[in-house]
């Protein structure tokens, strides 16, 4: 009896003892603003998945990075599939994780037409569904990305202020692949915007596939072609590096400039402004599209809106960057990404 | 219309300068600035990479093989090459390890095609996936290497001219042919090459050396590979291993069929190479001078490669012998 008695005081204190002492963090109450409870609440057991084109490039890398800060500093679960550049794999990636459901489906796609209907099996499976920088014609819950029409536009204004008095005001446009978005929608926008400018001609559209030596080979002989050529408007500096190359070689960097587009990577972007390889860049910031899909996802794994019934979209501000305005601070490289910074 | 064809006493690399000799006069005629030193040069210098690329497969697929990595083992072997490079390492040093590393798995792939027996066709499709991922995993770990260093002697490689006309990879497409001529007229090698192709049974027989020799043919196109990718990178300043998914396997396959190298072996040389190159040149300067889109661009290829295949299926048509040995 005495002894049952010490073991409950001894156990009771113990208790205590642990209560008060080595984990009393744990019995303090944090101040309740309302919603702290809630913020921390939401992002357990979530489950993010994203289907980028390719894990492996400047861009995607960039928004993995920012993601997975978030999911480690939130406790949320972030999986990636990599469907490795073909649209089929990606296709599949997407099906699968249909199937297993998580709270929110971030994917980027190639092609502007091939997930369409996958979008709206997601989302009638009742998962939240993010689409990255190019934007298939159905609405989800979110887009956040470059606004490719005002990109061909503005890059289109680019040709105008360098092709003006003195030039022949040749241009020739390099797309990537004819279905991609920025390519469906840029080119429309370079063409809608020199349309009525009488001093600016189109001389060719081709398309290089995003692929640097293809740019290499058509720019080589539209130089020749067209020596008084006034300037190449291309769609993504990782292509458009091939076409500047070229005109390198051909000795004509002084006469036709290069006018492209890019996420601001250090070295395929600000690198080449300096060089004199790019004239003019059009920096759609991954840098920026990274915290906001880090953020849209935040919001979404709080809220859990009915899948796309509030479609909202976060356009990426473009900002011009030139050989006169490029600062050390413009671009910015995967590991800054990383690091948070 | 076999018998036509026959009775035509045209080859198909005859039939393929042929046309190209058409195609120049006619875009000469109607194209402005086509018939240019300079336009014709960049027309040569825009295949040039292609053709040797076409020559590592012309020797493969005259030995009755395949070579369906040599875009995947071009990207990745000089992609880990340049990685090494930006990471620090001696350009020389990653060059060399680039290299060996590429001769090994040309040889890989040879081992599996002749002692493990793998068809060439399956053997080199898989291992150009393999290549894929382990590169991706493990050798170079971004889509895109940009090289912004400036690579000097090197560099001219790519964007060099010789006495400031000739575009260095032209030069280097015809050093190359000419060194792939040689071995293949003039050697001993190069006769077991084509005994192999004409007669894998036959060959074996008459003591030729078939399983090394077939180790050998690989490694002379991964290696050639190796240097066309060297090639591509210094005239573009970048790797890009997205190549690795491309069409352009395909492409170079083109090249070797237009020029007249029959896929079921033992026929064809250099030179056909050099025509089927052409031909594809002249068509790409062509289509871009003309500012063809580029869906129509692939119809044209495509129908073209269409045509290739069923003229060297009536020129050598399947006999006796492919149907006991079945093709490639």
């Amino acid at each position: 009896m005495k002894l049952g008695n010490l073991r409950k005081t001894l156990v009771l204190a113990g208790l205590v003892c642990a209560a008060v002492g080595l984990q009393s963090p744990a019995f303090a109450q944090r101040p309740d603003d309302g919603l702290f409870g809630l913020y921390e609440k939401a992002f357990e057991g979530k489950r993010v998945a994203f289907v980028p084109i390719s894990a492996g490039y400047d861009l995607t890398q960039g928004w993995i990075a920012a993601l997975q800060r978030d999911a480690d500093r939130l406790g949320y679960k972030l999986q990636i599939r990599d469907p490795n550049w073909s649209i089929d794999s990606g296709a599949q990636a997407l099906e699968q994780f249909i199937a297993e459901k998580p709270d929110i489906l971030i994917f980027q796609n190639n092609d502007m037409n091939a997930y369409t209907k996958l979008v709206q099996r997601a989302m009638a499976a009742g998962i939240n569904v993010i689409q990255m920088n190019l934007k298939t014609p159905v609405n989800s819950d979110a887009f956040i990305g470059g606004d490719w029409y005002r990109v061909g536009a503005d890059e289109a204004k680019e040709a105008i202020r360098l092709c003006g008095k003195g030039t022949s005001g040749k241009v020739a446009v390099l797309q990537g692949p004819v279905t991609s978005p920025p390519s469906l929608l840029g080119v429309a926008g370079i063409e809608d915007t020199l349309k009525d400018i009488s001093n600016i001609t189109i001389v060719a559209n081709q398309a290089a596939d995003w692929d640097a030596s293809k740019a290499h080979s058509i720019a080589s002989t539209l130089v020749k072609q067209h020596p008084d050529l006034c300037a190449f408007v291309g769609l993504w500096d990782n292509q458009d590096v091939g076409a500047a190359a070229a005109i390198h070689e051909a000795g004509l960097q002084d006469k036709i400039k290069v006018i492209t587009e890019g996420g601001g990577n250090e070295k395929s972007g600000c690198d080449n402004i300096k060089n004199g390889f790019f004239a003019s860049y059009t920096k759609v910031d991954t840098r920026d599209q990274a915290k906001q899909l880090a953020a849209v996802v935040e919001m979404l794994l709080q809220t859990h809106p009915r899948p796309g019934s509030q479609p909202f979209g976060l356009y990426t501000a473009d900002q011009r960057l030139t050989p006169e305005t490029v600062t050390e601070k413009s671009c910015w490289t995967v590991e800054q990404i990383q690091s948070g910074n | 219309m076999q018998r036509v064809l026959r009775g035509v006493s045209l080859n198909q690399e005859q039939m393929v300068l042929a046309i190209s000799a058409v195609l120049f006069v006619l875009f000469s005629m109607t194209l402005d600035g086509f018939l240019q030193v300079p336009n014709l040069l960049s027309l040569l210098q825009n295949v040039s990479i292609l053709g040797i690329l076409a020559i590592g497969m012309a020797i493969v697929v005259i030995g009755r093989g395949i070579d369906l990595t040599m875009v995947a083992v071009m990207v990745f072997m000089v992609g880990w090459s340049f990685s090494l490079y930006l990471k620090g390492m001696e350009i020389g040093v990653a060059l060399g390890l680039g290299f060996l590393l590429a001769v090994a798995v040309g040889a890989l792939n040879g081992f599996l095609i002749a002692y493990v027996e793998i068809p060439a066709i399956f053997a080199t499709l898989a291992m150009a996936t393999v290549i894929s991922g382990l590169g991706r995993f493990a050798l170079v770990d971004t889509d895109t290497l940009f090289i912004t260093q400036d690579l000097g002697l090197l560099g001219q490689l790519g964007a060099g001219r010789l006495a400031g006309i000739i575009p260095m990879p032209v030069i280097s497409l015809l050093v190359l042919s000419l060194l792939a001529y040689v071995a293949l007229k003039f050697t001993r090698y190069g006769a077991f090459i084509y005994a192999i192709g004409d007669n894998y049974l036959a060959a074996r027989n008459n003591g030729t050396p078939n399983r090394p020799m077939t180790v050998l043919m690989y490694a002379i196109s991964a290696a050639v590979a190796f240097a066309a990718g060297l090639i591509m990178t210094t005239t573009v300043s970048t790797v890009d291993t997205k190549l690795a998914y491309s069409a352009l396997v395909y492409d170079i396959i083109l090249v070797v069929v237009i020029g007249g190298i029959g896929l079921s072996g033992g026929k064809g040389s250099i030179r056909n190479v050099l025509s089927g190159t052409l031909l594809i040149g002249l068509l790409l300067n062509g289509m871009t001078i003309m500012n063809i889109s580029y869906s129509v661009q692939s119809i044209i290829k495509g129908v073209i490669l269409l045509l290739a295949i069923i003229v060297d299926s009536l020129i050598n048509p399947r006999d006796e012998q492919t149907s006991q040995q079945g093709d490639i």
